[in-house]
C-alpha cells in the first residue's frame, strides 16, 4: 500500500513510502512545478515515481560528491553480484541521458554512472545517510530560529514580497487593482497576519492546452504576496541546509549547471574506465569490458528512514515559530 | 463636530512629521516633489477647514478632500519610489495617511 504524506503549503516534501516488506528503492526528485499547489516549490522531493519517471517539472535529482567520499564506479558485474535491481539504473532525466550518449557512445556501453558513491557501500554508517537524507531535504544545518513570523510580518517584507509578487505582470487587472490600494491591502495585510486573522483566498482553476491539458490552480494576488513574504524569510534558512550537488529551486543552480556538473563527473569516469581497460590488456584479461553506471540517487532499504514524523520532528527546531507551518 | 476635529488633528501632525522629512529629500527633488507635497497637505488641511464652515455643501466639500488625500498618497507612493524616504518612513506615512482616509470616509458616510 501506498502512503503519500505532504506537508505544508509551501511543498516541503512529499514521499511514498511501501509496504515494509517492500524493498524500497526510489530517487531524490527536487522541485515541482508552480501549478503544483500544495507540492509545488522550492522544497519539494519526490518520491512517488519510480526513478526512471521523466517530467519537465523535475529540476534535478540529488546526487553527491563530497571531499571525504571517493568517487566509485562499478562494473556491471559488481552490480548483477550485488543483486539490485538494474531498472534503478536507468538514467531518470532524458537531458542528462541524451548528453551522456552524445559525449560517449561507444565507451559507455551501459549509460550509466554513480555519482552517489554510497549507494553499494558497504561500511555506510546511519549517520552519513541521515546527514545525506537531511543535506537534500536541506535540513542538514540544525539552527533554531526565532522571531521568524515577526520578520515575515514587517512592512518592509511585505513590500519587497510585493515587488516580487508583481514583477513581470504589472499590467494585469489584479495587480492594477491591489497596486491602487497598495499602502492600505499591505497593511490591512499585515494587520491581518499578526492578528492571525489571515485566511487564504480560494484558488482560480483553469484548464490550460499546451501539449497536454493541465489544470490550474492560481492562487489570489495578495495570497502570493504572502508567499513571497514567507520565502523571503524561510528561503535563506533552508538554502544554507542543502548538499551543494542539489540543484533543482535554488539560487545560482539549475538544469544548465546539474549538466555542466554532471560531464565534469562524467570526464573522470572516462578517465577511470580508460585506465581500467589499460589495465586489463596488460593482464590480458578478456572479461566484462569495463563500464560505468550511472544513477541519480538510490537509497535501498533507506527511505523509512525518512518518515512522516522525522519531517514533523525537524521543522519545529527549524522554524521556531508555530504560525509559520502550523 | 468630533469627528473633523480628530482629522484636523491627524493631518496637523502628518504636516508636522512631513516638513523635516521633506527638508532632507535629495535637491533635485526637494523643491519640486517636496513642496508639491507640502502643499497638497496644506490643501487637504483648507478643504477640512472649509467643509467645517460649510452648511449645505458639506458632502460636496468632504468629497473634494478624497481627491487630495488620494493625491498624497500617490505622491508617498512615488517619493518612495525615488528612494527620497525609507520603506519605514513610508509604513509611517501610509498608515497616517489612511487612518486618515478612514475618518474622512466614516465623516462621509454621516451625509449621505
Amino acid at each position: 500500500m501506498a502512503q503519500k504524506v505532504q506537508l505544508g503549503a509551501f511543498g516541503f516534501a512529499s514521499y511514498i513510502k511501501r509496504s515494509k516488506r517492500d524493498k524500497i528503492e526510489s530517487a531524490f526528485k527536487r522541485g515541482g512545478n508552480w501549478n503544483n499547489t500544495s507540492n509545488a516549490g522550492v522544497f519539494t522531493l519526490n518520491l512517488n515515481n519510480a526513478p526512471s519517471h521523466v517530467n519537465t517539472n523535475i529540476g534535478f535529482r540529488c546526487a553527491r560528491f563530497s571531499g571525504h567520499y571517493k568517487l566509485e564506479f562499478l562494473s556491471a558485474t559488481a552490480i548483477e553480484r550485488e543483486q539490485i535491481n538494474p531498472r534503478f539504473y536507468s538514467f531518470s532525466i532524458h537531458i542528462l541521458k541524451e548528453k551522456i550518449l552524445s559525449l560517449y557512445p561507444k565507451k559507455v556501453r551501459v549509460a550509466n554512472l554513480i555519482l552517489l558513491d554510497w549507494v553499494l557501500k558497504p561500511n555506510l554508517t546511519e549517520s552519513n545517510l541521515r546527514n545525506f537524507f537531511l543535506g537534500s531535504l536541506g535540513f542538514s544545518i540544525m539552527k533554531t530560529n526565532n522571531n521568524l513570523f515577526e520578520k515575515i510580518c514587517s512592512f518592509e517584507n511585505l513590500h519587497l514580497a510585493f515587488r516580487k509578487a508583481v514583477r513581470g505582470k504589472r499590467f494585469r487587472k489584479e495587480m492594477l487593482e491591489f497596486k491602487y490600494n497598495l499602502e492600505e491591502n499591505l497593511l490591512c495585510l499585515r494587520d491581518e497576519l499578526l492578528t492571525r486573522k489571515y485566511q487564504p483566498g480560494g484558488y482560480r482553476e483553469f484548464t490550460v492546452n499546451d501539449s497536454k491539458k493541465r489544470q490550474i490552480k492560481a492562487a489570489p494576488f495578495r495570497d502570493r504576496v504572502v508567499h513571497h513574504a514567507v520565502c523571503n524569510i524561510i528561503e535563506p534558512i533552508f538554502d544554507q541546509g542543502f548538499i551543494f550537488d542539489s540543484y533543482a529551486c535554488r539560487k545560482e543552480k539549475g538544469t544548465h549547471k546539474a549538466v555542466r556538473r554532471l560531464e565534469q563527473f562524467l570526464q573522470s569516469a572516462n578517465a577511470w574506465i580508460r585506465e581500467r581497460e589499460r589495465e586489463r590488456e596488460r593482464e590480458r584479461e578478456r572479461g566484462n569490458r569495463a563500464a560505468c553506471i550511472a544513477c541519480n540517487a538510490i537509497f535501498p532499504n533507506t527511505l523509512p528512514a525518512l518518515t512522516i514524523r522525522f519531517c514533523i520532528i525537524l521543522l519545529p527546531k527549524k522554524l521556531v515559530t508555530r504560525a509559520v507551518y502550523g | 463636530m468630533l469627528h473633523d476635529l480628530i482629522i484636523y488633528q491627524k493631518i496637523y501632525d502628518f504636516l508636522f512629521w512631513l516638513k523635516p522629512t521633506v527638508q532632507r529629500f535629495a535637491k533635485a527633488h526637494k523643491y519640486s516633489l517636496g513642496i508639491q507635497l507640502e502643499d497638497e497637505v496644506i490643501a487637504l488641511l483648507k478643504l477640512i477647514i472649509r467643509a467645517n464652515f460649510a452648511r449645505d455643501d458639506k458632502k460636496e466639500r468632504i468629497d473634494e478632500c478624497f481627491v487630495i488625500h488620494e493625491t498624497i498618497i500617490v505622491l508617498i507612493r512615488l517619493s518612495k519610489d525615488y528612494k527620497l524616504i525609507s520603506i519605514k518612513q513610508y509604513e509611517f506615512a501610509s498608515e497616517q495617511l489612511i487612518e486618515i482616509g478612514r475618518l474622512l470616509g466614516g465623516w462621509r458616510r454621516k451625509f449621505s
